[in-house]
């Protein structure tokens, strides 16, 4: 695009914008309205990643030692067989002392059960945290081969269950994405059809004369581009208050009731919608207007 | 200039339009293509505008062969063929003078060019002082002025003309081809499409005669029939 050209286009797009305002306001309403799903359903993604890394980050494998490794060597030995695996990130030890406290912290008034016992019945463990949450039962696999591991626990169902319930939302999360998009893109291709339409004499005679499509085209790019990043601006104001009234309104709630879940806090999460909007806007809106002046092109 | 060699052209449909047209026009020439509707006219024009492509054949135009020029190479031939159509074919909201100097920017013409060939050309068609007016507040054979004035801005070598006085009465239609003529006689090679058959016989010029796609006449200096 020739610098020289530039304010042309910018005025051409701006007259017809002016020109059809009525048309325009149309587009401007189409795109809020798509990108207002679009960006709800980016929120909410948003949001079931979050939870979903939570949950992820606190997985954990538990090794239940066996009686008899108790001398500090083998504890060495073994934590460090633990590390030089692949995939762990961290290796935490709980002795049975420590295992005990926590039990008669977690029975507080009924601690008193524990006092009955002769000997402390709890098996010394390591607590192993894996690099990758998907990875936890292979890697608990290998963990229960090495000597000296009794047995393991990850609360294998309950991990895989969530696991495949992320994983599930993220491709629905995208599908639906896709689907909006093409819909989205469908329409603002025909309310920029109509623009287009409008000035089909003009484009008309701009061939004769002997302009080349991309001059033609440049301004109803433009006029594309502007109506999307407008939309998505309003789309982002909108969505942006509404997440932040619901955040506050909730969180407190959510706290309460799930100690682990917490929303995505506004201004991460602006700024990532912010994005996302300005550039499926402005890709929705250029993309429509390039697919509706072709036909008018082959003259 | 001009040149075909045993076209053939048909309908999308498959309806032969031209068959086996060949004739040359040579630079500076001044002729007319006649005859009655549907007989290939508007097939020729668009075959040298480059608004399609032959069957069979060849067309050449101011040297370059068309059958073999690609898509983004048009707009330049485009530049140096001026077109004229019966309908005028104005922008309504734009001004006589940025109906024509529209035609200049948007093959990005320099400003300075611009601001200098636009009150030419409207001299030149006879609209020195009606650059201002909108094509509503002018009469049809001024409009065609306009549309003139646009065509011939950008200095082409060839003028084409589609039916230029199939919407004027009488007198100003030959007010038209005058100025057609004089145009031609500035040096610019001169194609006019018609059927008005008055204008023809007056000019005798030469003349091309399509008869259901066929060429059957191409007279040196000839009316719009021939004499039986």
């Amino acid at each position: 695009m020739k610098f020289r050209n530039a304010s042309y286009y910018v005025k051409e797009a701006a007259t017809g914008i002016w020109r059809n305002r009525l048309m325009s306001l149309a587009s401007i309403i189409v795109v809020i309205l798509t990108l207002l799903i679009l960006g709800a359903f980016t929120l909410i993604n948003l949001n079931i990643q979050a939870i979903t890394d939570g949950i992820k980050d606190q997985v954990e494998i538990v090794a239940y030692l066996k009686e008899e490794v108790d001398s500090e060597p083998s504890l060495t030995q073994l934590r460090s067989e633990l590390l030089a695996l692949n995939g762990v990130q961290q290796v935490t030890f709980v002795s049975k002392d420590d295992a005990l406290e926590r039990l008669r912290e977690r029975l507080g008034d009924q601690a008193g059960i524990i006092e009955g016992l002769k000997r402390n019945p709890l098996p010394a463990s390591f607590e192993i945290r894996p690099q990758d949450a998907e990875e936890t039962s292979v890697l608990a696999d290998k963990i229960a081969l090495l000597s000296g591991v009794k047995s393991v626990d990850y609360g294998q169902q309950i991990v895989e269950q969530l696991l495949s319930f992320s994983r599930g939302v993220q491709i629905f999360g995208y599908i639906v994405i896709a689907f909006l998009g093409v819909v989205s893109l469908f329409l603002i291709s025909n309310t920029i059809k109509l623009t287009v339409y409008s000035r089909r004499r003009q484009i008309g005679i701009m061939k004769y004369v002997g302009a080349t499509d991309w001059f033609i085209r440049w301004p109803f790019i433009l006029e594309g581009i502007f109506l999307g990043l407008l939309g998505a601006l309003i789309t982002y104001l909108l969505l942006f208050y509404g997440y932040t009234f619901l955040y506050f309104r909730s969180s407190t709630w959510l706290y309460q009731n799930f100690l682990s879940v917490q929303m995505v806090v506004p201004e991460v999460a602006g700024k990532e919608l912010l994005r996302f909007l300005f550039i499926f806007g402005a890709g929705i809106g250029a993309v429509g207007s390039a697919v509706s002046v072709r036909r008018f092109l082959k003259v | 200039m001009i040149s075909f060699s045993n076209v053939y052209y048909s309908y999308q449909k498959g309806t032969s339009a031209l068959s086996d047209i060949s004739f040359l026009i040579d630079k500076g020439e001044f002729v007319f293509l006649v005859g009655i509707s549907g007989a290939g006219k508007s097939s020729v024009l668009k075959l040298i505008f480059r608004e399609t492509i032959v069957g069979s054949g060849q067309v050449s135009v101011l040297g370059r062969n068309l059958n073999r020029m690609r898509r983004r190479e048009i707009p330049h031939l485009r530049r140096q063929i001026g077109v004229v159509y019966q309908d005028f074919r104005l922008l309504p909201d734009k001004t006589a003078a940025e109906n024509v100097s529209f035609a200049l920017e948007v093959i990005e013409a320099h400003p300075k060019e611009i601001k200098r060939q636009v009150p030419r050309v409207l001299n030149l068609v006879g609209l020195g002082d009606k650059g201002q007016r909108y094509p509503h507040q002018l009469s049809g054979g001024e409009q065609q002025r306009v549309a003139m004035a646009r065509a011939l801005v950008n200095n082409p070598s060839l003028l084409v003309c589609d039916e230029p006085t199939g919407n004027l009465d009488p007198d100003t239609s030959w007010q038209i081809i005058s100025l057609l003529s004089q145009i031609n006689i500035l040096g610019t090679t001169v194609l006019i499409a018609t059927h008005d058959k008055d204008v023809v016989d007056r000019m005798n010029r030469r003349v091309l005669e399509l008869q259901a796609g066929r060429l059957v006449r191409d007279d040196r200096k000839g009316g719009y029939r021939h004499e039986v």
